[in-house]
């Protein structure tokens, strides 16, 4: 049976991922020769020894125990805080500037536990001036402050 | 004495009113940022970097200059202040730092390290300064078999750097090495592992993977443990340490810069290598050693003149080889080229002004460290309270923007989040993300010049032991792996890095 879930998984991983590269690598890409390598020949190699790398861990995984378990995924915020640049990388270009990092950071500011709406509001829009004010006029990225969405302005 | 005149070129270049403002911008954003809990310099360089790109080549070098070691300052104020080490290398430094913090003797703690490591700094620079133009000589002899091996050392040694398994280590290593492959193959086209989009053929933005992995990761984990575990602000008075520390203050910075330099010159993270290994030597060596561990200041100063003077030379492998040492590395290599500078042995000769002023300006950032950011502990104890709900949406919105910028492309930001995620599962499972950084960053690198030496040898792969530079680099690169590999060894890893928890 499974001793050691980290090492487990961490194999699982691995082995999947080398598998998974090492057949794009295969199907897609000229190996070549050791003379005259070809784009697939160094990542196929690589691929192989991560696949190996993987299923010595899932093998250790049986035989030697772990000392600690995975633990609980925090999943609320793990999915908020990776979700909040997801919803800028959507909006920023429509909406501009001020409402993306407006609505970033309230998405970010949930995964705090605890955390009551007015004050996420209040947080949100603070920084909004902030970065609005620093990035916007200061440093001149190139994202409108209010977007095309919101119609000419 | 030619180092002299190249020295006073560089000074002349960093002394000018506008490159001292620059430099001062820089030191004082990077502290800024790097006080922030969870925000070590890589991270802090990544989300400033923007800043830096309507300047001219030199004066964006010496501001990244300036950001780094400010960056690195504000590491070492919150391990000191809250026990919170800001980065992996002034982790040491909360051993002892926050036991003279916690005794309210924080002032001179802060003042140990600020005065430690412009010691190493002044050092180093000089050995930079007198090390860079004959180490480029022998730069120019380096074929891709020197150029592969000595990777391979780098490589090799940051697994000493991670505290869990080797094979996991090594895991990550080739993991990196993998998708830093990702775009198009420089000899053929060929895109590869691109998964269809545009926007990968020039490879995986290393800034959104650094962003993601070491900015965000590191929000989730804050945000998972709570903030019961953020501890108690010490308040730091009376700055200016006794006659008595700075006696014992003298001989570990001379040891902790002696250990710093010759590390920080190894690719792979030697910044951080050295503070373990300088924090180790002063406290088997100390008289005071009873001491070490409830607030010995030798055990402030070495690790952190250690730490800054790895961190000085670990330039020697950027300027003289190309070659990054550390991810933060990679990024001021990424802001050279950006800027239209290749990186290597000729620069030195074709732009010796950004050469030898990015040299002096090292210096200077440090002097600023100590003379204008210790004043100003007061404002960096405020930022440290600033409550964890605002910091930490505003890290994600600077880093959504800076990460944006750098691209200008919100493909880049996708990837934030996914690297963010992958990175925090593996970290779950105790991969480690130094050594799958410095793979990442050395892969395409590698591959090229196995390949370069391969055509050259006609296919012989005995072409990397029988030149002599390289055949010394492979043994080393075998040493190495077989020391980190031994199990008496393996055990102390372990323990020195439990001791930093």
């Amino acid at each position: 049976m499974l001793k050691n879930p980290k090492e487990g998984a961490a194999g699982l991983f691995f082995a999947a991922v080398g598998l998974l590269y090492g057949l794009m690598a295969w199907s897609s890409l000229d190996i070549g020769t050791a003379l005259n390598m070809g784009p697939g020949y160094f990542p196929i190699v690589l691929s192989a020894i991560i696949f190996v790398f993987g299923a010595m861990m899932m093998g250790r995984s049986l035989v030697t125990p772990g000392e600690t378990p995975i633990g609980k995924v925090p999943w609320r915020p793990l999915l908020l805080i990776m979700g909040a640049p997801v919803v800028f990388a959507t909006v920023a270009e429509e909406i501009g500037m001020f409402p993306a990092v407006f609505v970033t950071t309230a998405v970010a500011a949930f995964a705090y536990p605890g955390a009551t709406v007015p004050r996420i509001l209040a947080i949100s829009f603070g920084l909004s001036v902030f970065c609005t004010l620093v990035f916007a006029y200061a440093v001149r990225v190139p994202i409108p402050v209010i977007g095309p969405a919101f119609g000419e302005w | 004495m030619q180092f002299l005149d190249n020295l006073a070129l560089g000074f002349s270049v960093a002394f000018h009113p506008v490159s001292l403002l620059y430099c001062f911008f820089g030191a004082l954003l990077g502290t800024v940022v790097g006080v922030l809990p969870g925000i070590g310099p890589l991270a802090a360089t990544a989300m400033l970097l923007p800043l830096t790109f309507g300047l001219d080549p030199v004066h964006s070098l010496i501001m990244l200059a300036g950001i780094y070691y400010g960056s690195q300052y504000g590491g070492s104020t919150t391990a000191i202040l809250v026990n919170l080490p800001g980065e992996s290398s002034s982790a040491v430094t909360t051993i002892d730092g926050y036991e003279m913090a916690k005794k309210g003797r924080a002032g001179p703690a802060l003042a140990a390290a600020a005065i430690g490591s412009f010691f190493a700094g002044t050092v180093a620079t000089v050995l930079v300064a007198m090390v860079a133009k004959p180490l480029t000589s022998i730069a120019m002899s380096f074929g891709s078999a020197e150029y592969f091996s000595l990777m391979l050392v780098g490589l090799i040694s940051s697994i000493a750097l991670a505290s869990g398994s080797i094979l996991r280590a090594m895991a990550m290593i080739c993991l990196g090495l993998l998708l830093g492959l990702t775009g198009t193959d420089v000899y053929t086209g060929a895109p590869r592992f691109t998964y269809g989009f545009i926007e990968m053929y020039d490879g995986i933005d290393f800034v959104a993977i650094a962003v993601g992995v070491y900015g965000l990761g590191e929000i989730v984990r804050n945000l998972e443990v709570g903030e019961s575990s953020r501890r108690a602000i010490a308040a730091a008075k009376n700055l200016w340490p006794s006659r008595e520390d700075l006696r014992r203050m003298i001989g570990p910075a001379v040891r902790g810069t002696a250990i710093g330099s010759l590390l920080g010159v190894l690719p792979g993270g030697g910044a951080l290598l050295s503070s373990f290994v300088a924090y180790n030597i002063e406290k088997k060596s100390s008289p005071n050693s009873a001491e070490f561990g409830h607030g010995a200041i030798e055990g402030v100063t070495a690790p952190e003149a250690a730490n800054n003077a790895g961190a000085q030379t670990s330039f020697i492998p950027m300027l003289v080889l190309g070659l990054p040492s550390n991810a933060t590395m990679a990024l001021m290599i990424g802001a050279m080229i950006m800027q239209g500078l290749q990186p290597g042995p000729s620069v030195i000769t074709s732009n010796p002004d950004i050469f030898w002023g990015l040299i002096a300006s090292m210096w200077i950032g440090n002097a600023m460290l100590v003379f204008l950011n210790l004043p100003l502990i007061g404002l960096w104890v405020s930022l440290l309270r600033v409550p964890y709900l605002v910091l930490f949406p505003a890290i994600i919105a600077f880093s959504c923007i800076g990460v944006y910028s750098v691209s200008n492309s919100a493909f880049s930001v996708y990837l934030v989040a996914v690297a963010g995620g992958i990175g925090y599962m593996l970290m779950k499972l105790d991969c480690e993300p130094a050594p799958f950084i410095l793979g990442f960053i050395l892969g395409p690198m590698l591959e090229e010049h196995l390949r370069r030496a391969m055509l050259i040898s006609n296919g012989d792969l005995s072409v990397f032991v029988t030149r002599p530079i390289s055949a010394v680099l492979l043994a080393i690169a075998v040493v190495t792996l077989i020391i980190v590999g031994r199990p008496t060894i393996a055990r102390r890893r372990k323990e020195v890095f439990v001791e930093e928890e």
